[in-house]
């Protein structure tokens, strides 16, 4: 006995259905990628401030951390939007000295990679 | 009657020259004592106004904002709101005028709070270009305003002035600042609560709201904060906006609205810049940095030693003399072992004390101290501490004394306590004449013809050990009993500035006087318990009148006592370590200090109290000193056990006395005690039974 039409149909319907599928993963994968990208871009945007260069002027975007430690943060000036500059760094590459509205403080790269800045 | 001077504190943030200001303000007389529950320390002096007669003047502790975590950092809004402490008539807010924009931030805090308030625009002549107007900054607060310089006096009677007309005037309302809504609501949940809780009304009640919501949060270790209100703030900042930085964002914006009041004015940094191209440069700053510790050290161990000496025989002379005007007899050795001994043992320290404290009054002064600190933070960080830590770590080398007075410098409560609990690990000049017994006693002076110097290698190696042993301690503590929070370290690099003396004999001359009355009157009570236990019960005195006779006598005498019935009764404990009982009164004996358990290993061998580490006659006799089996006592691997014993061991009253008082409490005190001495026993076990292992004797 050879396969019934509709058995044929049905397997016609399921090749159909796995290209479509792998026409959705696909549209998934590279829309995906694209998501990727743009995340990546978002991300070259910003970059901590641990790695901002000498005399560099940048934008204060996000401040993270554990609560009290992002508060002192922040009421030292790190507020979003904030310029800060890296004005000295230690000879052994730690702490670096920060200019922030004003004032200089001087915090340890730790820290300082909490802190995403924008150039 | 100190209720009838009014009561002015002085806030601002750290490097403010606060604390100059407040010596410009006020005479001699500093009381210094601790804020009840926390190690933080209260200093108040007296001052004198124009018309209003005399003032209360208060040394807040600088702080960067008046929100807390911890206890210790609730101390700044405890000091102004009177909180478990006499709260102040007036405030002083001292403001750095080169950085207003970040101090104004504080201001802003306490301006909201609605504290009668007088703001001190410091440093008024080391801003660059056009200075900040006073006026104007004192009508966009709402307070009145003074241009000052501690430094060079200028200003101060106009501040005295305006100090006088704002006591007892009531501020206007604060200023109107755009808070946005999320937090305009957090503050409608907790301010009733506030009111109610703490009978405040108005804008205190929202101020103290806007405090609750930036430093409570279920782990603060805030004290006397009422569990509903910590319940009411965790619902308010239950929702998705981010009030910390809604709340900090509001006020600068605020401040940042009044950028024509601030542009332009800027501190003058090209000398400091200029400075710091040498001082933080990568070979210049170290060479520096060496030289300057190298000065220290050398204060410490060789400046300070003459006038050791002089106290030494100051009262020695003393005790001669007094020995012979009084009978002989129990009344005499009281007074000239014990109370003489024992204010000796503790006048002894101020030397080293005081030069210790030239040197960091000197170098915290002139700004270098920061720069120290920023220099050797990559290495201190490495083992947990702080870079401040380093100055103390250098001093314990010659004294844990004023080495643990010194870690004042550093503001966090953890950073102290870490490094207060392992400076005494440094190899402290007192173990060295118990080296130099040990090593000359029992190793020779080379072997392999002069190829190896085995005595030179051993003290070195002790100083290393030691050292090594400290650094291990630190890591393993700060991960263990002192795991800190996560509290951001924060540093500043102040202007270099040119010292103010005032300042520095005034830090000395505190220093001290704390010393003496707080921690010596422990020394001094240790001092004649110690001597209680090395003297009776008494034996009756010789018959024999001739010297011999006598120093048997001191012998026998001495293992009669208490402290010899110790040495006997902690024998088994000690015997593992290669020890006998004798070792175990001096051990005792040693706990007054530890270069005492030279001259107590003296009298237990007979050859009298005078011995020294250069005695020869001590020598021969450990030598000489056999066990049951014939054996010799002391081989250099007893020595090396004695010698790790000494290095671990919490032996040194004053150490625990003056810690007693850094930390107010005998809970660190006793933690160190216990710790030292375990880790000194379980070394000295594993040198001992290890050396015997590998067949040593």
């Amino acid at each position: 006995m050879g396969p019934s039409p509709l058995r044929r149909a049905e397997a016609g319907a399921g090749r159909e259905s796995i290209g479509a599928a792998l026409n959705l993963i696909s549209i998934i994968i590279i829309g995906g990628l694209h998501v990727e990208t743009a995340m990546v871009a978002a991300v070259a945007a910003s970059e901590s401030l641990a790695m901002l260069p000498l005399d560099q002027s940048a934008a204060v975007l996000t401040v993270g951390g554990e609560r009290s430690f992002r508060r002192r943060l922040l009421e030292l000036g790190f507020v979003p939007g904030t310029a800060v500059i890296v004005r000295n760094v230690a000879p052994m590459g730690d702490p670096i000295e920060i200019q922030v509205r004003g004032s200089r403080v001087s915090i340890r790269r730790a820290e300082a990679s909490q802190i995403q800045v924008r150039r | 009657m100190s209720e009838a001077r009014p009561l002015i504190a002085l806030v601002g943030n750290p490097n403010t020259g606060k604390t100059l200001l407040f010596n410009r303000l006020t005479g001699q007389n500093a009381r210094v004592g601790n804020y009840p529950g926390v190690t933080v320390e209260r200093r108040v002096a007296t001052g004198k106004l124009p018309q209003a007669g005399a003032a209360d003047f208060l040394d807040v502790p600088g702080t960067y904002s008046l929100s807390a975590r911890s206890a210790e950092e609730q101390v700044a809004i405890r000091s102004l709101l009177g909180w478990g402490v006499p709260p102040p008539d007036l405030v002083v807010l001292v403001v750095d005028s080169t950085q207003l924009t970040r101090n104004l931030y504080l201001a802003l805090q306490v301006r909201e709070l609605g504290v009668p308030c007088v703001v001190a625009l410091n440093m008024i002549d080391e801003v660059e270009g056009s200075p900040p107007d006073a006026a104007s900054i004192g009508e966009a607060l709402g307070l009145p305003c003074v241009a000052v310089s501690a430094r060079t006096r200028h200003g101060l009677d106009e501040l005295k002035l305006a100090i006088q007309r704002a006591l007892g005037a009531r501020p206007g309302p604060p200023p109107v600042l755009a808070w946005p809504p999320a937090v305009l609501s957090a503050i409608a949940q907790v301010q009733p609560l506030v009111s109610s809780l703490w009978q405040v009304e108005g804008p205190r009640a929202q101020a103290l709201a806007l405090w609750a919501l930036t430093s409570l949060d279920e782990e603060d270790e805030l004290d006397a904060i009422p569990p509903e209100l910590r319940q009411a703030v965790l619902q308010a900042r239950s929702g998705p906006e981010d009030l910390d930085q809604l709340i900090v964002g509001a006020r600068y914006a605020w401040i940042d609205a009044q950028g024509a009041l601030l542009s332009g004015v800027q501190g003058s940094r090209t000398l400091t810049d200029r400075v710091d191209a040498v001082l933080l440069h990568p070979v210049w700053g170290f060479a520096v940095f060496l030289v300057l510790m190298a000065s220290l050290f050398q204060a410490l161990f060789s400046w300070s030693d003459p006038f050791i000496g002089l106290i030494e025989t100051l009262f020695e002379n003393v005790s001669v003399g007094l020995a012979g005007l009084l009978p002989e007899g129990l009344v005499s050795d009281l007074l000239v072992e014990g109370v003489i001994g024992g204010v000796g043992n503790v006048v002894v320290f101020l030397p080293q004390i005081l030069m210790l404290f030239l040197f960091i009054g000197v170098l915290e002064d002139s700004g270098y101290m920061a720069r120290a600190a920023y220099l050797m933070d990559r290495i201190m960080k490495a083992v947990g501490l702080h870079g401040r830590a380093f100055v103390p770590m250098m001093s314990g080398f010659a004294c844990a004394v004023p080495a643990i007075m010194a870690t004042r410098t550093m503001e966090r409560q953890r950073d102290r306590l870490l490094t207060m609990m392992v400076v005494p690990l440094m190899s402290c000049s007192a173990r060295l004449p118990v080296y130099t017994l040990v090593i000359a006693a029992l190793f020779p002076p080379s072997l392999f013809g002069d190829g190896l110097p085995v005595q030179g290698l051993m003290l070195t190696g002790m100083y290393l050990f030691s050292t090594v042993i400290a650094l291990v301690a630190a890591a393993v503590l700060g991960r263990t009993a002192l795991r800190g929070r996560k509290i951001p370290f924060v540093m500043e690099l102040p202007p270099i500035r040119l010292p103010s003396m005032q300042s520095v004999l005034r830090l000395m001359w505190s220093r001290s006087r704390l010393f003496l009355v707080e921690a010596g009157t422990v020394i001094l009570a240790c001092t004649m318990a110690l001597w209680v236990l090395l003297s009776f019960p008494r034996l009756p005195p010789p018959i024999d009148q001739s010297e011999a006779a006598a120093v048997a006598w001191q012998a026998e005498a001495l293992e009669y006592s208490v402290a010899g019935r110790m040495g006997k009764a902690i024998e088994p404990a000690i015997a593992p370590l290669g020890f006998d009982w004798k070792i175990g009164v001096g051990l005792i004996g040693a706990f007054g200090a530890r270069e005492v358990f030279v001259s107590t290993m003296g009298l237990v061998y007979g050859i009298g109290e005078d011995a020294d580490e250069e005695s020869l006659p001590l020598r021969e006799k450990m030598r000489a000193e056999r066990r049951p089996d014939g054996s010799p006592r002391y081989t250099p691997l007893v020595g090396l056990s004695l010698m790790v014993f000494i290095a671990l061991a919490a032996q040194c009253m004053s150490t625990l006395a003056v810690l007693k008082r850094e930390t107010g409490g005998y809970r660190w005190p006793a933690f160190l005690f216990v710790y030292m001495t375990t880790l000194a026993w379980v070394a000295s076990l594993l040198v001992y039974q290890g050396g015997r292992l590998l067949g040593f004797q």
